[in-house]
C-alpha cells in the first residue's frame, strides 16, 4: 500500500502538469449559415459569397470555408458549422454553377460538391489531387495533378470521363464550348517544364482533348474574356524567369506577353492584375495593382488601389462578375503563411470598402 | 474490425505467460542471485554512473544498460526522451523518424558521437537516432554544453551532445562469449539479433554484431473529425532494417587504447506520411544507408603528463527517397543522394598539478552527389581548431575553451554559386565547485557541487538548406547560439547505505540568433531564409534514488524534469509570434520510472509527459497539440541455466491506449507489447 501512494505521488504532479495546458481559443464547431438572399430568386448585384481558406496542412491546419453575407456579415467556419466535419486539406479556388459549389480539395483528394445557399455537403467525389474546377455545358471539369481532367455529370454528380491532357494541370477557362487547361508539368522543374508550357483544349461536350496551344513557362491559371480572347498567368520558373500574364488572341491564336504578373483575374473585358515583389531576407513586401483592356492589351489604371490601402500580401483576387467589386484574399504577411489572413473589399473603383478577418492563408472566394 | 488484433494480444499474453512459467520453473541457483549478481557485465559501469554525472562542470545524464532495464526502456527513442532538457521529434512507429531537440534548440545543434566520433549529414544536419539498435548500446548519453575530456575531437563541442556508446570488446573476457536476442513486439515488429566477441592475446579484444529489424507499424489511431470521428490504422508503413558492426580494441602499453570500428546499417521503409483527411494515398518509400569504419588512438605518456589521441574516420551515407505518384513525370519522383566523408582528428594535453592544456583540430571533407540538377556535386572543407586550459584543485575546476572554426563550400558546376564561407571564434568557459563532502561520497553523508557554463556555439547551413532546388540559399549566415547556464548536484548516502539519492538541477538562458527557417512561398514551394531571434530560459532536474530494502530487494527511482520556456524574439512590433513559445516545445515534460528489484520477477512502472504544444509560431487558433502522458509497465528477469545468462523481458508500452501525437497528423502508437529474450553464452 505504502508503494502505490509513492506511484501516486510519483504520478499525480504529471497528471497536473499535463492538465494546465495554454488555452487554445478554437472555435472547433464553426458556424451556422445566415440566412442567403437568393434562395430562389436570383439578385445578380446582391454580393454574398464563400471564402475559401486553405490552411496550412504542414502546421496542421485544415482547409475552411467562411461566408460573407449581402449585409456584410462575415461567418468563420460554415462548411464545419453546417455539416459537422471538416473540409478537408488543400482546398483550392472553387466555382458556382447552377444551385451548387464545386471546391477542389487537393490534399485531400476529393471535390466537395456543396448546395449553394445551404452549404450543405451534396457529395464528395473522389479525384486525384484537383487543382481547379471550371464549368461549361452543364459538366464541371476538374483538373487533376496526376495529368488528368475529371468530367463531372452536374446532374448525376458523378464522373462520367477521365481526359488525359497532359502532366500537372492547373486553372481552367471555358468559352465557345471549349476548356482550357493550363499544362504545367511543374514538377519536372529539373528539366525546365520540358512538356508544359501549352494549354490542353477539350471540347466540352465530348471529353476529347482536342489540341494544344503554345503558351509561356508554368502556366498556373486561364481566364477568357467576352470575345474568346484567352489570359494565361505564367509562373516562370521562381528564380530567374518572373511571371507574367500572356494573352492568346481568340482569332489567330497568336500569343504575346501582357505584364508582369503574380495575380490575375477577368471581368468582360478588363484584366485585373497584381505584380507582388518580396525581400525573402526582410520579409518586406510591395505590389502594384493595374487593370488592362483585354482587346487593346493597354492599361486602363495603373494605379488601382492608393498605396495605403493596399492588401498586406495577396493571395487571390476574385471580381464580383455584376457589380465589379474587387475581393483580395490576403496572408497577414509575406511570412505570416500560418496566421489568419484578411479578405479585402473594395469597389469597382478601387477604393477599400471593408477589410474582413479571415481563416488562415484565404486563397479565393466564390460568389453566389 | 478489431478481432485480429484481440487475437494478436492474446498470443503475446500467452506467451508471456509462458515465460512467466519458465522464471517460477528456473533453477534454485538463479534464484538465490541478489540483484547484482544478476546485473550482466555489461552493466558493471553502474558505480562510476553517478560520479560522471555529478562531477562536470556542465549538465551530463548517462542511461546504460542496467538503467536501461530498471526505467523500462524500450528503443533509442524512448531513452532520450527520459532525459532532461530533450525534446524528442517522434514522427511515430517502430523505426519512425526520431530526432532531438535539446534545450529548444534546433536538432542541428546536437551532436551525436558514436564510440567517440561525431555521426554527421551535411546534407540533413541531423541524425535519425532510431536507426541504433537499443541491443548493441552500452549507454546512451547527454552531454549540454562542454565535452567529455580536455582532450577531445573539436566537433564533440557543441551547444548538446548525444553520446552512443556500443559494447565494445572486452580483453578480460577469458573466453569468447556469444549473445543472441530476439525481440517482438505489437505492429508486426520481430528483431532478433546476434552478437560474439573474444580476445586476442593478453592485450587485444574484437567483437562482431548482427541485427534485422522488421515491423509493419500498421497500428490504429484516432482521426479526430468532428462527428465523424474515427479510427484507422497506419498504412504503408512497413520497415525492414540490418546492422553489421565489428569491432577491435587493443590496450597499448602505457595505458593507452586504440579502438577500431566498422558499421554498416541498411534500413528501407515505407512512410506513411501525415494523416490527411479523406484519404490515405501515400506510396512513398526511403532506402537509407549508413558506412562507416572509424579508428581512434588515445596514449598517455611521462607519468600520464602528456596525452595525445589520433582520429580518424570514413563515412558513406546513401538516401534514396521515392514517391510513387502520377503527378510526377515518369510516374514517380526520386531523389537519391550519395554523402562521402573522410575526418581526421588529432591533439595533444599537458597535465600538470593545477593546470591543464590542450590543442586539437579536426579537418573534414564532406561531398555530395545527387540524381539532382541542383543539390549535385557539392563540397564542403571543415577545419576546426580548438585550445583549451583547465585549472583545477581538490576542490574546484575551471576550464575555457576556444573554438576556431573555418569552413569552405564548394560546387562542381562552375556556373553555379557555392555557399558562403564561414569563419568563427567560439569561445567557452565553464566551472564546477565542490562546496561540500569529499570526492567520494560516503556513507551517512552528503557532496554538494555547484556548476555554472557559458558557450557560443553555430551551425552552418545544411547542403539541403543551401542548394537544394528553390528550397535551397547560398547566402545563408550561420545559425549562431549563446547559452549560460548554473545549477548544482547533490549526491547522497545514508547512514546505513541502504538509500542513495542523487539530484541535479540546471538553470540555463540561451539566445539562438540568424535562425535558418524554411517558409513556404506557395503551398509546394519553400524557401530558406535567416529569420528571425530565440530566447530560452529553462530548467532541467533530474532525481535518482535508490533504496535496499533488503539484502534481495531493491527500489529505485529516477526522474527528470524540464521546463523550457523558449520564445521568439524576432520582432517585438510583430505581436503575432513575439514573445510566443515556440512550435513543438513543451513548456513542461519529464518521465519517471520506478523499478522494484527482487529475487522473483523484476517490475518497473514508468511515465513520461509533457504539456501541450502549439504547431505554429503565432499560436493560431486550432494548432494546439494537447498534453500527454504515455504510461509503460515492464517486467524482466535475468537467470542462469549452466554455462548460459539469460534476460527475459515484458514490456506493456503505452498501457492506458493514450492517443496522442509530438508531431501533428503523425499519430503515436497506441497500447503495444514488446517481449525481449537474451541469451548469454
Amino acid at each position: 500500500m505504502k508503494h502505490l501512494r509513492f506511484l501516486l505521488l510519483l504520478v499525480m504532479p504529471a497528471m497536473l502538469l499535463t492538465a494546465c495546458s495554454d488555452k487554445d481559443e478554437n472555435t472547433d464547431g464553426g458556424s451556422t449559415m445566415p440566412p442567403t438572399q437568393n434562395d430562389g430568386n436570383e439578385n445578380e448585384t446582391a454580393v454574398q459569397c464563400y471564402v475559401i481558406n486553405q490552411g496550412n496542412m504542414y502546421d496542421n491546419i485544415s482547409g475552411s470555408l467562411d461566408f460573407i453575407s449581402v449585409s456584410g456579415e462575415y461567418r468563420s467556419g460554415v462548411f464545419k458549422g453546417t455539416n459537422g466535419v471538416s473540409l478537408g486539406d488543400g482546398p483550392q479556388r472553387g466555382i458556382a454553377y447552377g444551385t451548387k459549389v464545386y471546391i477542389p480539395m487537393n490534399g485531400s483528394n476529393c471535390v466537395w460538391v456543396i448546395d449553394k445557399t445551404s452549404c450543405r455537403a451534396l457529395k464528395q467525389i473522389e479525384t486525384k489531387s484537383p487543382e481547379a474546377v471550371c464549368a461549361a455545358e452543364g459538366y464541371v471539369f476538374v483538373s487533376n495533378n496526376d495529368g488528368y481532367v475529371s468530367r463531372i455529370d452536374t446532374l448525376a454528380l458523378d464522373i462520367d470521363r477521365h481526359i488525359a491532357v497532359g502532366p500537372n494541370p492547373m486553372g481552367m477557362a471555358a468559352t465557345g464550348g471549349k476548356v482550357y487547361v493550363a499544362i504545367s508539368d511543374g514538377y519536372n522543374n529539373q528539366n525546365n517544364y520540358a512538356d508544359g508550357k501549352r494549354l490542353a483544349v477539350v471540347g466540352a461536350k465530348d471529353g476529347l482533348h482536342e489540341t494544344d496551344i503554345a503558351c509561356g513557362l508554368n502556366p498556373t491559371q486561364v481566364a477568357a474574356d467576352t470575345e474568346g480572347n484567352l489570359f494565361v498567368l505564367c509562373m516562370g520558373n521562381y528564380a530567374d524567369v518572373p511571371s507574367t500574364v500572356q494573352k492568346i488572341s481568340a482569332d489567330t491564336r497568336e500569343l504575346s506577353t501582357v505584364a508582369p504578373a503574380s495575380l490575375m483575374a477577368l471581368r468582360g473585358t478588363t484584366l485585373y492584375l497584381i505584380n507582388g515583389q518580396t525581400d525573402w531576407a526582410t520579409g518586406s513586401f510591395s505590389m502594384t495593382a493595374t487593370t488592362y483592356n483585354t482587346l487593346t492589351a493597354q492599361p486602363l489604371q495603373t494605379a488601382l488601389f492608393s498605396e495605403s490601402e493596399n492588401p498586406a500580401y495577396p493571395t487571390s483576387i476574385d471580381i464580383h462578375p455584376a457589380t465589379g467589386d474587387i475581393f483580395i484574399c490576403s496572408d497577414p504577411s509575406a511570412m505570416g503563411y500560418a496566421q489568419p489572413g484578411y479578405v479585402y473589399r473594395y469597389d469597382a473603383t478601387g477604393k477599400l470598402q471593408t477589410r474582413h478577418n479571415a481563416g488562415v492563408h484565404p486563397f479565393g472566394v466564390v460568389f453566389i | 474490425m478489431h478481432a485480429p488484433h484481440c487475437n494478436t494480444a492474446l498470443r503475446a499474453w500467452l506467451r508471456l505467460s509462458a515465460l512467466l512459467c519458465l522464471w517460477c520453473a528456473c533453477t534454485p541457483r538463479a534464484a538465490a542471485q541478489t540483484p547484482a549478481e544478476q546485473t550482466l557485465a555489461t552493466a558493471t559501469v553502474t558505480a562510476s554512473l553517478a560520479k560522471e554525472t555529478l562531477t562536470g562542470d556542465a549538465a551530463y545524464q548517462k542511461i546504460d544498460t542496467a538503467a536501461l532495464r530498471r526505467r523500462g526502456i524500450t528503443d533509442t527513442g524512448d531513452a532520450l526522451r527520459r532525459m532532461a532538457g530533450i525534446n524528442l521529434r517522434d514522427y511515430g512507429g517502430a523505426g519512425g523518424l526520431k530526432t532531438v531537440s535539446v534545450r529548444g534548440l534546433g536538432a542541428a545543434h546536437t551532436a551525436v558521437t558514436f564510440d567517440g566520433l561525431a555521426m554527421t549529414d551535411a546534407r540533413q544536419g541531423e541524425t535519425d537516432l532510431q536507426a541504433f539498435n537499443i541491443d548493441r548500446l552500452a549507454s546512451i548519453a547527454l552531454r549540454t554544453g562542454g565535452a567529455a575530456r580536455l582532450l577531445c575531437p573539436v566537433r564533440n563541442v557543441a551547444a548538446a551532445v548525444v553520446e552512443l556508446t556500443s559494447l565494445l570488446p572486452d580483453s578480460t573476457q577469458r573466453r569468447p562469449a556469444v549473445t543472441a536476442a530476439l525481440r517482438q513486439g505489437s505492429f508486426g515488429m520481430a528483431n532478433p539479433s546476434l552478437g560474439a566477441g573474444g580476445r586476442v592475446g593478453e592485450r587485444g579484444a574484437w567483437n562482431v554484431g548482427a541485427d534485422y529489424f522488421h515491423a509493419r507499424n500498421n497500428y490504429s489511431f484516432l482521426v479526430d473529425n468532428g462527428i465523424a470521428t474515427h479510427r484507422e490504422r497506419r498504412t504503408n508503413s512497413l520497415m525492414n532494417a540490418g546492422t553489421g558492426e565489428a569491432a577491435f580494441s587493443f590496450a597499448t602499453p602505457g595505458g593507452g587504447t586504440w579502438l577500431t570500428k566498422g558499421y554498416f546499417h541498411e534500413c528501407r521503409r515505407e512512410l506513411p506520411g501525415q494523416v490527411i483527411l479523406y484519404t490515405n494515398e501515400n506510396d512513398e518509400h526511403l532506402r537509407e544507408r549508413t558506412a562507416f569504419a572509424q579508428t581512434s588512438w588515445r596514449q598517455f605518456f611521462a607519468s600520464n603528463r602528456v596525452e595525445v589521441f589520433a582520429a580518424g574516420k570514413y563515412a558513406n551515407l546513401l538516401s534514396h527517397y521515392r514517391d510513387i505518384d502520377a503527378q510526377y513525370p515518369g510516374g514517380g519522383l526520386s531523389q537519391r543522394y550519395v554523402q562521402q566523408e573522410a575526418y581526421a582528428t588529432a591533439g595533444a594535453a599537458l597535465h600538470l598539478d593545477k593546470w591543464s592544456f590542450a590543442l586539437a583540430a579536426d579537418y573534414a571533407l564532406g561531398t555530395m552527389r545527387s540524381n539532382l540538377k541542383t543539390d549535385n556535386d557539392v563540397l564542403r572543407h571543415t577545419l576546426l581548431q580548438s585550445t583549451s586550459v583547465r585549472f583545477h584543485t581538490g576542490r574546484f575546476a575551471l576550464t575555457a575553451r576556444a573554438v576556431a572554426s573555418f569552413i569552405d563550400n564548394k560546387v562542381k558546376d562552375n556556373a553555379a554559386r557555392a555557399a558562403r564561407r564561414v569563419s568563427r571564434l567560439s569561445p567557452s568557459a565553464g566551472a564546477v565547485w565542490r562546496v561540500l563532502g569529499s570526492e567520494t561520497t560516503r556513507r551517512g553523508s552528503a557532496t554538494l557541487r555547484l556548476r555554472a557554463d557559458y558557450r557560443e556555439t553555430f551551425r552552418a547551413p545544411t547542403f539541403t538548406e543551401s542548394y537544394f532546388y528553390h528550397l535551397g540559399s547560398q547566402s545563408l549566415r550561420p545559425e549562431t547560439v549563446r547559452q549560460g547556464g548554473g545549477g548544482f548536484t547533490l549526491d547522497a548516502l545514508s547512514r546505513s547505505g541502504r538509500l542513495s539519492v542523487q539530484l541535479t538541477a540546471d538553470a540555463y538562458a540561451n539566445r539562438t540568433a540568424d535562425r535558418i527557417v524554411s517558409i513556404p512561398i506557395r503551398l509546394f514551394c519553400w524557401k530558406t531564409v535567416n529569420l528571425g531571434t530565440v530566447r530560452g530560459f529553462g530548467l532541467d532536474a533530474t532525481l535518482e534514488a535508490s533504496y535496499r530494502c533488503t539484502a534481495r530487494h531493491l527500489l529505485s527511482l529516477a526522474t527528470n524534469y524540464s521546463l523550457a520556456h523558449v520564445t521568439d524574439r524576432t520582432d517585438p512590433a510583430d505581436r503575432s509570434t513575439f514573445g510566443k513559445q515556440l512550435p513543438y516545445a513543451p513548456l513542461h515534460s519529464g518521465a519517471a520510472s520506478i523499478a522494484w528489484e527482487n529475487p522473483w520477477v523484476n517490475c518497473v512502472a514508468h511515465l513520461t509527459f509533457a504539456t501541450s504544444r502549439w504547431t505554429t509560431a503565432a499560436h493560431t487558433s486550432g494548432t494546439l497539440l494537447p498534453a500527454y502522458t504515455d504510461a509503460g509497465f515492464g517486467l524482466y528477469r535475468q537467470f542462469a541455466t549452466r554455462s548460459v545468462r539469460w534476460e527475459a523481458r515484458a514490456e506493456l508500452i503505452n498501457a492506458f491506449g493514450t492517443d496522442y501525437q509530438v508531431i501533428a497528423r503523425y499519430p503515436m502508437p497506441g497500447r503495444a507489447y514488446k517481449l525481449t529474450l537474451i541469451m548469454n553464452y
